[in-house]
């Protein structure tokens, strides 16, 4: 199919250099965020091209400093719209050899094993706020607003994701050495 | 990192992690994008990739890679024309498929409001989005909602329904090329995207297709039954009827 030709329609006043830094210096933090909600490496990339596109627009309010909070809870909100399991076609079987697929062909390195499977035993509930406090490194109160969640919530759930996390990664270490696969020296 | 951050307590990678959770947060923390994901994304978006290599030569396979001649003879080529990319650009054509919610939403109001700039053609219509929808300290947007999902997704603007039309063109492009598997899965990342995408039937044409050339016909009989049943009268369930080798009605 050709494409339409280009067509110039009025144009929405965009700092593009501001927009470039952004995008340098966020958009693999967007990327991991919506990977750690359940998209796959492909979708989450397209997730976080959207998160930009929709912050390009809104460029001219975002303060100076608050980018990261602004591109995350958009992050969050384009995942929602997404719904990763309301895709309504999908057939069941394909799925295992899709994600399987989707995370070796969008990713680098060998990260797709080990977090996948300890945080994918997190209740869905819990991880968004363990992922933005243990790994993105937010406060509690840009959490709390983030996630529109009182700040006493935001502490219950990190507690409570803790707890998964971390009874999680004592039977995969187990289970690991049970089977002889933990060869890497912890660091 | 700040030993405390607010009343949460110590971050585990700052303390209190065993060496194997101190493994599996660092392994998290070190995964990023491929360099092509980045760079497709930077493309789209219209900037550079600082310290990126330039780009291959050789485009990815969507509709603007896909040379038009490749695709053109393909049996589902009539049901995406070329006109209906065209009035889809600019916004005015969204309407034509009877599919609910989507199609009432997207109003001539949002033609005109996107930039094609004309020294990148790949660069990306910038979604039109009402002051304040977009904002996170816009409370209830950020909670999952029924609502919010379908509103999420039906104010389909050209750049949207450029991106659903760029996935279907690979996906056709593939099947094209005798790729069932390329197209199997553009289809998916196409559900996974717009899962209520407006068109979400060709989408369902193209997968029925491709199962069956991947010898599925099982799965391919039972994906257009289902259409079939949902959508009595549609012209596009002969369609898929007879894809899947279905009786005719």
């Amino acid at each position: 199919m050709t494409a339409a030709p280009a067509r110039r329609l009025p144009a929405v006043e965009i700092d593009r250099a501001r927009l470039e830094r952004i995008f340098n210096d966020h958009h693999a933090t967007i990327w991991r965020v919506l990977v750690r909600r359940g998209l796959a490496a492909d979708a989450a990339a397209d997730a976080t091209q959207e998160t930009f596109l929709l912050a390009t627009q809104k460029l001219a309010d975002i303060r100076a400093g608050s980018e990261r909070a602004f591109l995350i809870g958009t992050a969050i909100r384009v995942a929602h719209s997404l719904g990763r399991k309301t895709v309504r076609w999908a057939l069941a079987e394909d799925m295992d050899r899709y994600l399987s697929g989707a995370r070796s062909a969008g990713e680098t390195g060998e990260a797709v094993q080990l977090c996948d499977r300890v945080l994918s035993q997190v209740d869905d509930s819990l991880v968004e706020v363990f992922v933005l406090y243990e790994l993105e490194g937010l406060t509690s109160p840009e959490i709390a607003e983030l996630l529109q969640i009182p700040l006493g919530s935001v502490a219950s759930r990190l507690r409570r994701a803790r707890e998964q996390f971390r009874e999680a990664a004592a039977r995969i270490r187990l289970s690991l050495e049970r089977e002889g696969r933990d060869e890497r020296p912890a660091r | 990192m700040n030993a405390r951050r607010g009343d949460l307590p110590e971050r585990l990678l700052d303390g209190e992690a065993t060496s194997f959770e101190r493994r599996v947060l660092e392994d998290a923390l070190q995964r990023r994008p491929s360099a092509e994901l980045t760079r497709r994304m930077a493309q789209a978006i219209g900037v550079d990739v600082v310290g990126a290599p330039p780009a291959p030569p050789v485009a990815r396979s969507t509709s603007t890679a896909a040379p038009a001649a490749a695709s053109a003879p393909h049996a589902l080529w009539p049901w995406i024309s070329a006109a209906v990319v065209a009035l889809s650009v600019t916004g005015v054509v969204i309407g034509t498929r009877a599919r609910g919610g989507k199609a009432s939403q997207s109003s001539p109001a949002a033609a005109g409001r996107f930039e094609v700039p004309a020294d990148s053609p790949r660069a990306p219509s910038i979604p039109a989005v009402p002051p304040g929808r977009d904002s996170p300290s816009v409370g209830n947007e950020a909670r999952p909602s029924p609502v919010g999902r379908v509103a999420g997704r039906s104010s389909a603007g050209p750049s949207e329904l450029r991106g659903e039309i760029e996935l279907l063109d690979g996906a056709r492009a593939a099947l094209a090329a005798s790729s069932p598997d390329r197209a199997l899965e553009n289809v998916r990342r196409y559900e996974s995207r717009y899962p209520t995408g407006t068109f979400a039937p060709e989408a369902i044409a193209v997968k029925v297709e491709a199962l069956m050339r991947l010898g599925r016909a099982e799965d391919a009989r039972r994906l257009a039954a289902r259409f079939v049943t949902e959508h009595r009268g549609d012209l596009l369930a002969d369609r898929i009827a007879a894809l899947a080798g279905l009786p005719r009605r």
